[in-house]
Order: structure tokens, then sequence, then C-alpha cells
């Protein structure tokens, strides 16, 4: 048991190290991230919009920002071919890029945070909730970018069918902006198109952590369980996709 | 001559490439546009609330979405391979370009196209109609369409060449790229002070959507003027930002055959 759990922390480790020594690739995350943030208190700004929106974009996007582009990795070991060595290793291949995903996640997650509290300072003058609320709302958080994991990790395994998946990629991104309220909350909808969001799993994803951060209304039971019914449903069809992906997958080549 | 010759030949090349796995290419089609008309749906609610943003309506918002969308579907479709340029520098791939007696940005761009962008075209031409512009200004419009397929372009080799000055910056530059597509894809009118400078100056994403609107909104020629004018200055820079690099770049010393 040890041993297991020893391989899997060594993965994260490694992911963690491997994230740290991308500089570019962090720094270009940063500036991402501050140039959002600071063009949407721009527009925000210009409408008369109260602080507490900013804090909420401030938040979906560290958020969304945060989770590496697992479904990229998949798909990219499946398409080489990769996903055949990785049969030979004593470690669970999905198991193995989830840890990795998670080191990543990690180091990203802090360093975005610590951008969004001074940032959101910064620009707004004053924090949203007590500090207990945020640590709760932190490890909501967590729980949602597993939550988008599962997704990431459900497109990524279409790659054995579909070779490319750019477009399932994107058409994620946007589902996540539209009907998880990344730029503005979802009571801002009409009830229609907020009832078709809280009918998919994105809502979960962003808006729950981040209205519950800013002091919004959130019924914290029923985020949780539609967390909880969403994680088993998207983890069985992963489950059931990956064994039929194994089944039907051809290499080519050596 | 030779030079339109081999853009439309490689052109085609790209097409019967992306033709060759037709299904996939008309799922990508389609996804494309529900994905654009996704992020409209938000903005929409966002509109619905505060109405305008500095003079700027949900139909500049499409207006100017649309032109960039069509810009970066237009490039991406046929000249994908200038995206490439970052890693074929950091690899010293870019030999294989350079022993050519052709033009190597164009070679560069023309080596990669990704025809299931022509979904982002459509979405674009779509878009543009919505905004009504179409029927009253046309070839205003498609005027502008051209431009900012140049600026588009400019703008990708201009961070691109950002390669040739920094080690390991391609993931650096992926990310500047997309910064750049969201600066240019919100509601410019609202940026002033710095920001406003920024997106005229270093990250000149403004003539991409903020001046073409700005024509369309206040009738001005000036803006016309400027998107144009300002164009041809950029595009200069990045060809000379390009050749300064060139002469920094080290080959890789790699013998290869390009597939």
């Amino acid at each position: 048991m040890a041993k297991i759990s020893n391989k899997y922390w060594a993965s994260i480790d490694i992911a963690i190290r491997h994230q740290l020594a991308q500089r570019g690739q962090l720094v270009g995350r940063f500036f991402l991230y501050l140039v959002i943030v600071y063009l949407f208190h721009q527009v925000f700004n210009s409408v008369q919009a109260p602080a507490s929106r900013l804090w909420y974009l401030a938040i979906t996007e560290w958020i969304i920002l945060s989770a590496p582009p697992l479904a990229f990795q998949l798909a990219e070991d499946i398409n080489s071919g990769q996903i055949a060595y990785f049969m030979l290793r004593p470690m669970h291949f999905l198991s193995l890029r989830l840890m990795e995903c998670i080191g990543a996640f990690t180091v990203r997650f802090i360093l975005l945070g610590v951008s969004c509290v001074g940032l959101g300072i910064y620009l707004t003058g004053y924090f949203p909730t007590d500090i207990l609320t945020w640590l709760i709302g932190i490890c909501f958080g967590i729980l949602s970018v597993l939550l988008y994991n599962a997704i990431l990790i459900l497109i990524g395994l279409c790659a054995f069918w579909l070779r490319d998946i750019k477009t399932l990629i994107y058409l994620n991104l946007t589902a996540t902006l539209c009907f998880g309220g990344l730029i503005v909350p979802l009571s801002f909808y009409s009830p229609l198109v907020k009832t078709i969001s809280f009918c998919t799993p994105y809502p979960w994803i962003l808006w729950w952590p981040a209205e519950f951060m800013t002091g919004g209304h959130v019924n914290v039971f029923l985020a949780l369980m539609s967390w909880g019914i969403w994680m088993v449903l998207l983890w069985g069809l992963i489950i059931f996709l990956y064994r039929k992906g194994i089944q039907s997958f051809v290499i080519e080549g050596g | 001559m030779f030079l339109l010759k081999f853009v439309w030949l490689a052109i085609c090349t790209n097409i019967k490439l992306s033709f060759a796995l037709r299904g996939a290419f008309f799922i990508t089609l389609g996804v494309t546009i529900i994905k654009q008309l996704l992020f409209l749906l938000a903005w929409s609610f966002f509109f619905g609330r505060y109405k305008v943003v500095q003079g700027w309506t949900f139909e500049h918002m499409i207006l100017g979405y649309g032109i960039v969308c069509f810009a970066m579907g237009f490039i991406e479709a046929f000249f994908y391979g200038i995206k490439d340029l970052p890693n074929l520098i950091e690899t010293g791939h870019l030999d294989t370009f350079l022993l050519q007696p052709k033009s190597i940005i164009l070679n560069v761009a023309l080596s990669k196209g990704d025809i299931s962008a022509l979904g982002e075209v459509a979405a674009g031409v779509l878009l543009i109609t919505y905004s009504g512009y179409f029927k009253s200004d046309l070839l205003i419009v498609v005027l502008l369409m051209v431009i900012t397929t140049f600026c588009m372009f400019a703008l990708l080799l201009y961070l691109s060449c950002i390669a040739f000055f920094m080690r390991n910056a391609s993931d650096f530059i992926k990310e500047l790229n997309l910064n750049a597509i969201i600066v240019a894809t919100q509601p410019n009118a609202a940026y002033s002070g710095a920001f406003k400078i920024f997106t005229f100056t270093i990250l000149p994403v403004a003539f991409l959507s903020y001046f073409p609107v700005e024509y369309f909104r206040t009738g001005l020629w000036y803006y016309l003027l400027i998107t144009l004018v300002g164009t041809g200055v950029f595009f200069g820079v990045a060809y000379g930002l390009f050749k300064c690099g060139l002469k920094r770049y080290e080959s890789g010393n790699m013998i290869f055959t390009r597939q």
C-alpha cells in the first residue's frame, strides 16, 4: 500500500518540479491572468458594476487557468501510440496522468491564488468575505478542478475514435464560459438558460466556488451533492470509454 | 507570378489533406460555430444587464468579434504554419525553409493548414451579417476583413519572433497569442489609460477590432485610415523584427526530410 501511494506521490512531485522548471509557461500564465483580470476591471468600471463582480471574475479565472491541459496530453499519448508503452508500467495510465496533472495544478493554483488575492485587493480595495469562508471556498475550488479534470479526461479519451480533439476542447472551454458563468454570474441569465446551465456540470466548476467566496447565496449541500453525482457519472463513463478504447486501440509502427 | 502559384498550390494541398478526414471536418465545422454562439450568449446577458460599454452596444461587440473570428479562422485555415514558427526556431527546424528559394515567411506560414478553422471563418461571416453592417457597408466590411487578416498575420509573426531573442519561449508565446486574442475580442472601448496605449503600440490589437468598430460606430474615415496605415506599419515592424531575428538564428545542423 505504501509503495502504491509512494509511486503516485513521486508522480506528483516530478510534475511539480517539471512545472516549476517551465518558467516561461508560468510567467505567460501569470501575465494571462493579470491581463484578463485588469481588462475586466476596466470593462466593469466603465459600466459601474459593483466591485464584487471583479472578485467573482478573478476567482473563476483563477480556477480555470489553474487547470493543466490534460486532454491534450491524453490525446497526444493516444495519437502518437505512446499509450502502449504505459501499459507495460506498473502504474495505471489514467492515474499517472491524473497525478501529473494534480502536480502541475498545485503550482499553478498557488501562483494564481496569490495573484488573485493581491490583484483583487489592489483593484477593488477590499476583501470580499472572511478568511474562513475563503479557506472553505478554496477547498470547493480544488473539488471543482477535479470535476473539470474528469471532463478533460473524457474529452482526451475521445482521441481513441476522433484523431483531432481540439474542437471538443474549445467547445468545452466555451461551455464552461457560458454555462459555468465565467464572466458573469448565472443570476444574470434568463430562467431558461439558467435551468439549462444547472443541468450541466459547469456551474459546479466555476459558479459554485466563486459565488461562495464572494459571499453570494449558495446551497452548499445541493452543490456538494451535484458535484458528487457528476463525479460518479463522469468517472463511470471514463472507465467505460477507457476500457472500450484500449480494446479497439491499434498501434501503427513501433 | 511564381509566388502566387506557390501560394495557390500550397493552399490546394492543405485543403486536400484536410478533406481526407471529411467526417471529422464537418463535425469540427459545426462545433466551431456552436462554440462561437455560446460565447456570445454569455456576453448577451452581460449586455442585457449593462446595455452599453463606453458607447459600444452588443451589435458593436458582435461586429468586432466577427471580424477577429474571420481573420483568425482564415490564418489558421491557410497559414497555420506561422503559429508553429517559435517551435521551428527553438528546435532548429527553420533550416529547411532557409534553404529553399522561396519567401521564408510565406513558406513557413503555408507549411501547415487547418481547414477545420473554416468554421471560424463561417462564424465570423455569420456574426458580421447578424450585426447588420454587411447590408449597409458591404465594400468597407470586406476591405476591413482583408486588412484585419493581414493584421492578424502580422500579430502572429510579431509574437513568434520573440523566439529568436528568448530561449524556450514557445509556451510563453502560446500564452501571449491567447492573451492577444482575448484582449482583441472584449469590448475594446472600455480600455483606458496605459492599457489603451499598450493595445495601440506594444500589443497592437486595436487595429484588429477597436478601430474597425469605431469606424462603423462613428462613421469617421479617420478610423478607417488608421486601421489601414497602422496595419501597414505593424506589418513592416513584424517583418523587420523577423529579419533582425534571423540574423541571430543558429542553425540546428539537422538533416531530415520535411513530411
